[in-house]
């Protein structure tokens, strides 16, 4: 009997603990599956040329000059 | 406002996702996309750039609840004054019409708007948008990329002393307010549906709120502000030359691009008549800027589509943003009295638009009269022909 209690409470306790890991693999946290998202938009590298290749430039991306709005 | 280049635009920076208050919130969770996709186009599938517009609702609702709810109907989203102006303008004569000045409005007027992430993330998609810090949530937006990137022509260059022989205004040049010291967070996400033009929206900014004790005995010219009291608005006294723009005409390039012309546009002070009198705004005379709207504005689109043109006013209610505490107007009573150069006369506006601005034009025997030496004692003496200021 009080073998089947401490197998049931351990299993009740890797339960919770393996829960949470499991979410964190899966969830949008910082650090996993974000790290795509960030791998190219925090490191100019990849960033640029990505874009050339979007926008078809083969050269330097030209910035457009200064805007004014109308208000 | 300097643009900035594409990958400027977008370069968010590592230490967003230890931000406390939206780093541990993941990107695509507002963005959409699929960031577990390990080709970056593919990944990019369904990205939203500003998922902030037209309904917050969903990214900035659960946490701000009572500013999104406001701010849905606020002036910067809906720009709903624009739909009344032009919905009164086409009327509703013909509904195959207002369904083209309509859609014309949407598409030209209507790219004007602002949103939550539009403000508070990113430089406005209308001036070509781009991160403003990274991807860090600004609380104060920071003026010169947010606000007076789009109300830049006019307020802009009012404010700073941009335009040719024009001082900045007085709250700029001696004491460095920014937009958000007189323009509240609270004004700006108010719901103003209720408003027909962005005077009557809650929370908007007036003059005494900080200058209450100018009535009071011991204030500078208290006299003065208690004699024109209700008759004048502050910027009749307060504002120099401004900038007043005529015939805009918007219509699509050969390759499909939206694009606006604006004829003509010029610096110019008219007092007129408030055509926004109230008990909020009651006083009888009032700065007028001519805004670009012609009757022709819609041309490319469709032929008369303003056909109640006549309707409203093309001079309209204005606040310059070049205020001076002295200017040529209130050196002297006769700077003012009896200076008809001064106010909006019926032959100061086009012919064809005489009879929309009927209600604003000053019938000569209003123009208050000159003041003769000796008669008020008050000091009549010339106005200083100056166009500087204090």
């Amino acid at each position: 009997m009080s073998m089947f209690l401490l197998r049931w409470s351990l299993g009740v306790v890797l339960t919770l603990t393996l829960i949470p890991l499991a979410w964190g693999a899966v969830a949008a946290e910082p650090g996993t599956l974000d790290n795509n998202c960030f791998a190219c938009h925090s490191d100019p590298a990849k960033l640029i040329p990505a874009i050339r290749e979007v926008m078809g430039c083969a050269e330097a991306i030209p910035a457009s000059g200064a805007s004014e709005g109308e208000g | 406002m300097e643009q900035l280049a594409p990958h400027e635009k977008m370069f968010v920076d590592p230490a967003f996702a230890e931000d406390a208050n939206h780093g541990s919130i993941g990107c695509h969770e507002c963005h959409g996309g699929n960031p577990a996709e390990p080709d970056y186009l593919a990944a990019h599938n369904g990205v939203v750039r500003d998922p902030t517009f037209p309904d917050p609702g969903p990214v900035c609702g659960d946490c701000h609840p009572d500013i999104v709810e406001k701010s849905r109907a606020s002036l910067h989203a809906t720009l709903h004054p624009f739909t009344r102006m032009i919905d009164a303008r086409s009327g509703s004569d013909s509904p195959e019409q207002h369904v083209i000045v309509d859609k014309t409005r949407q598409a030209h007027c209507g790219a004007c708007h602002s949103s939550c992430g539009q403000c508070h993330v990113s430089r406005p998609t209308y001036v070509g948008g781009g991160l403003l810090n990274m991807h860090f949530f600004e609380r104060n937006p920071p003026w010169r990329e947010v606000c007076t990137a789009c109300h830049g022509s006019r307020i802009e260059k009012e404010y700073l002393g941009e335009n040719k022989g024009v001082p900045p205004d007085v709250h700029w040049r001696k004491r460095f307010f920014r937009c958000i010291k007189c323009h509240s967070g609270e004004e700006m996400h108010a719901d103003a549906s209720g408003a027909a033009n962005r005077y009557q929206a809650p929370d908007a900014p007036k003059c005494i709120q900080c200058h209450a004790s100018i009535y009071d005995d011991a204030a500078p010219s208290a006299e003065q502000h208690r004699m024109h009291k209700d008759k004048l608005s502050c910027q009749v006294c307060h504002a120099v030359s401004y900038k007043n723009c005529y015939d805009c005409h918007f219509a699509l390039s050969r390759t499909g691009e939206k694009f606006f012309i604006n004829k003509k546009s010029e610096l110019d002070f008219k007092i007129g008549l408030n055509p926004l009198r109230s008990d909020a705004r009651p006083e009888r005379f009032a700065v007028l800027r001519h805004v670009p709207v012609d009757r022709n504005s819609f041309r490319y689109y469709a032929d008369n589509a303003l056909p109640h043109f006549d309707a409203l006013p093309t001079w309209k209610y204005a606040t310059p943003h070049n205020i001076q505490r002295r200017t040529p107007q209130n050196a002297a009573c006769n700077g003012c009295h009896g200076n008809e150069n001064l106010f909006l006369l019926e032959s100061d506006v086009a012919p064809e638009d005489r009879i929309a601005n009927k209600n604003v034009t000053v019938p000569l025997e209003m123009i208050p009269k000159r003041i003769e030496p000796g008669v008020s004692g008050r000091g009549a003496e010339q106005a200083k022909p100056s166009g500087g200021s204090q």
